[in-house]
């Protein structure tokens, strides 16, 4: 009985919204060898075609599974690191899973290195009922993270926007799923648009803007709760909300005077300060990792531009960033702080770009024409981005060591990515 | 003798080598990270709708913006000026003006970029005598566009004011 | 008696003394180390014997920079040098005349190497250089001035026994290329041309930067 019940949660899964394909890998990845875990088939072979997905995803890793290895090394207890040394093979994966009792699953992993020839990490993961995805996530982190020196991102979760129709009616749809698009839940329903969702840093709560009534208006929810609440109250339209890296503040684009400037919020005692003071566009702010500068698109030298403010320095002028082309908007910093991504128009068309601070130059990392909504990984590692095709948007990714992935959903539209912190 | 020297410091070298490269493979445990999800469900009040599909765009003013633009052509004027003269006889008359933009660049920026197409309108409204508090200005950015499509004639029309 | 005794002590403090004095003539307590400037073309990857550093590998000190002095360096315009097809070095011999600054270089190496037997260490380096590079990808979207060292222990066979991040560059992904071109390299296979005395002087473990800028 347990085991069709556990079918039908497999079955479900597998009807998400998003499609992930993986379009192209780097050109120099990590080869693995995963061998079948130990442990009932059923399970060991939905874990393992995870591990394998979010591997792949990241670009760096090319996996060898069982059947593309020699039998003979499936089975045997002392690894014959030569043989793998010979197949290109550079980690071996191997483990066991308990499940006595189906509620609570538990992974046991080790990680070989064929070079060295010894065990490199030997990893035990604790699972609770019915989050089987959640624990192969788990184990494709801790392989990236011990291989490639970075937090993995598989555990981590998405926002996004979607939209359909119902009858003749549009129906918006905020979204939350994993970083892999599976396992999505609705949390918010309406009929007017979304956009802008970005989380806390703790990842508990969530900023967009909602245009339920009738103007752009920004509103907190809570992820486990539902309960929500309008950012600021007062008559004027408000939008693109960014929470400071502490939790303590939000970041705004006030319409008060008419025009847009940035204010930042203190979610404490609900107080506003301004931020900038011109008659053109300021929007789009986001904060610097350690919270001491704001970044933000202005219109301010005749095109949208990206400026910084040092918030440490009192009634400093912005300081501008980008100069090679005449759009540059929606930027946020790698958590590493070593440069910005951005949405650039270059000869009409629309890509993202990375630019590092210590280079005067940007390097365009996507190809389609209306791309845009750039979101960062928190390991910097990973771009999602919204695009069009066909007239409809769909979510693609991009990672800085040239992996593409899209994840196209399979009714209507979705756009306006944004990525969770970590979560484990 | 050199040589020998030298042995002396390969061997200090491979010695404090060894202790690093001996170091323990590394060992960790944890647990899936539980999480609760809730879902909201907003349905909006009639009257603060604005509905694109139903209510017919003629019967009301439009003015077109180029990109990136939010200065109004000859063109839009002559609208405009109608509208004026409309706004004249019906002293009790409010209009809202709702400013949108075509789907090219980033959202936020285009409902900024809408927000100041709807204030060009109502900055010449008030040139030409209007009084301030019976025009409203919104914006609602490349969320509803008029017309699907990417390309510039689709973006054109999208580029726009709407007067109600 | 006693008189043998005064001098068999006496003895014993003056052998101690003059077998100290022979030693440091003959530079058993020889300490100074001379850089040993090879070509003065830019760095693309060099090659550090490391028992020339003195520095402890316990303490990775980046704010306390290396001092020159104290390596045997080698430098090469590395990216222009043609891949060997073979492990012999003389196979180089066939590509000097493509890039003059490369002749030059060139040149200058095989003086080194007609004149005298250490050479042979140098000639090692750069097939040891030459091995690493080939098999190194610099990873996409990184920015410029990055540079790392890698400590590395190869045993006699030359096959690569460990590899440990000594210097990093600051950008993980850099560090990690040049980790995975090392484990590529696996074995360098002219280590069997290698005599024990010089693998055991200069290549049980080495230093490399890379340094692709």
């Amino acid at each position: 009985m347990k085991k069709i019940l556990y079918l039908f949660f497999v079955f479900l899964n597998l009807n998400a919204e998003l499609v992930l394909e993986i379009t192209e890998s780097s050109d120099n990845p990590y080869r693995i060898a995963i061998h079948d875990f130990d442990g009932q088939a059923l399970i060991s072979n939905e874990i393992s075609s995870i591990i394998k997905a979010d591997l792949q995803r990241t670009g760096e890793f090319s996996v060898l599974s069982s059947d593309e290895l020699l039998a003979e090394e499936t089975y045997q207890e002392e690894l014959n690191y030569k043989n793998y040394r010979l197949l290109g093979v550079d980690y071996i994966l191997k483990g066991i899973i308990d499940s006595k009792d189906e509620m609570n699953i538990t992974v046991s992993y080790d990680i070989y290195d064929s070079v060295k020839e010894k065990k490199i990490r030997s990893s035990k993961i604790y699972g609770i009922p019915n989050k089987t995805r959640q624990l192969a996530h788990y184990v494709s982190d801790g392989i990236y993270e011990e291989i490639t020196g970075l937090k993995g991102v598989s555990s981590t979760k998405m926002l996004y926007v979607s939209e359909g129709l119902a009858g003749s009616a549009k129906v918006y749809k905020l979204m939350l799923a994993d970083a892999d698009g599976m396992n999505e839940q609705t949390l918010l329903k309406s009929n007017s648009a979304i956009i802008s969702p970005s989380w806390s840093p703790d990842s508990k709560d969530i900023a967009y803007v909602s245009f339920e009534t009738g103007l752009a208006k920004v509103f907190i929810q809570n992820i486990a709760t539902g309960s929500r609440e309008v950012a600021v109250k007062n008559k004027y339209q408000i939008s693109s909300p960014a929470f400071s890296p502490d939790g303590k503040f939000l970041s705004l684009t006030l319409y008060q005077d008419g025009n847009a400037e940035i204010y930042i919020l203190n979610l404490e005692n609900k107080n506003l300060t301004r931020l900038t003071n011109h008659y053109s566009i300021d929007t789009e702010s986001s904060w610097s990792p350690d919270g001491k500068k704001i970044l933000f698109t202005s219109g301010r030298s005749g095109s949208p531009q990206l400026y910084e403010i040092d918030l440490l320095k009192f009634n400093t002028k912005p300081k501008r960033l980008t100069f090679d082309g005449n759009y540059n908007a929606k930027a946020s910093y790698l958590p590493s702080n070593e440069g910005i991504v951005f949405v650039q128009r270059n000869e009409g068309e629309f890509k993202i770009a990375l630019k590092y601070f210590n280079e005067n130059f940007s390097r365009p990392l996507t190809e389609s024409r209306l791309d845009e909504s750039p979101s960062i990984s928190p390991n910097g590692n990973v771009i999602v981005y919204a695009i069009k095709e066909d007239k409809v948007g769909l979510l693609a990714g991009v990672t800085l060591s040239g992996a593409k992935f899209r994840l196209p959903s399979s009714s209507g539209e979705v756009r306006e990515p944004s990525w969770s912190g970590y979560l484990r | 003798m050199y040589i020998q020297s030298k042995n002396r410091n390969i061997f200090y070298v491979s010695f404090l080598m060894f202790a690093v490269s001996c170091s323990t493979t590394n060992n960790t445990e944890e647990s899936v990270y539980n999480s609760t999800v809730s879902s909201v469900e907003v349905s909006v009040a009639e009257d603060s709708v604005v509905s694109y599909d139903e209510k017919p765009i003629t019967t009301n003013a439009v003015v077109y913006f180029d990109f990136d633009k939010f200065t109004l052509s000859t063109k839009s004027i002559q609208t405009l000026k109608s509208v004026v003269r409309a706004m004249n006889e019906n002293p009790d008359m409010l209009i809202t003006v709702s400013g949108h933009a075509d789907e090219r660049g980033t959202r936020e920026y285009n409902l900024a970029l809408g927000q100041r197409r709807g204030d060009a309108v109502k900055d010449y409204l008030l040139l030409n005598g209007i009084n301030d508090n019976r025009v409203t200005v919104k914006s609602f950015g490349e969320e509803y566009p008029l017309v699907t499509g990417s390309n510039e004639a689709s973006w054109s029309k999208n580029r726009r004011a709407e007067i109600n | 008696m006693q008189i043998n005794t005064n001098y068999t002590i006496a003895s014993i403090f003056s052998f101690l003394i003059h077998a100290s004095l022979i030693l440091f003539l003959v530079g058993y307590f020889y300490s100074e180390k001379k850089a040993r400037p090879v070509l003065n073309n830019p760095i693309d990857v060099s090659l550090i014997f490391e028992q020339d550093a003195k520095i402890s590998p316990m303490k990775k000190t980046i704010e306390k920079p290396i001092p020159q002095e104290s390596f045997n360096e080698i430098k090469i315009v590395s990216s222009k040098i043609p891949t060997p097809k073979t492990n012999q070095f003389k196979e180089f011999e066939p590509a000097i005349n493509v890039i003059p600054e490369l002749s030059k270089l060139i040149s200058e190496e095989k003086n080194f190497l007609n004149n005298e037997k250490i050479n042979d260490a140098d000639k090692f380096s750069l097939m040891i250089i030459d091995t690493i590079e080939s098999a190194w990808l610099k990873p996409k979207n990184i920015q410029d001035g990055l540079v790392c060292d890698l400590r590395i222990q190869i045993n006699k066979n030359g096959r690569i026994i460990n590899v440990s991040l000594f210097r990093s560059s600051g950008n993980i992904r850099f560090d990690n290329s040049a980790i995975k071109a090392v484990k590529r390299v696996e074995t360098f296979n002219f280590f069997s041309k290698m005599d024990a005395k010089m693998y055991q002087s200069n290549f049980k473990n080495i230093m490399l930067t890379f340094n692709p800028s």
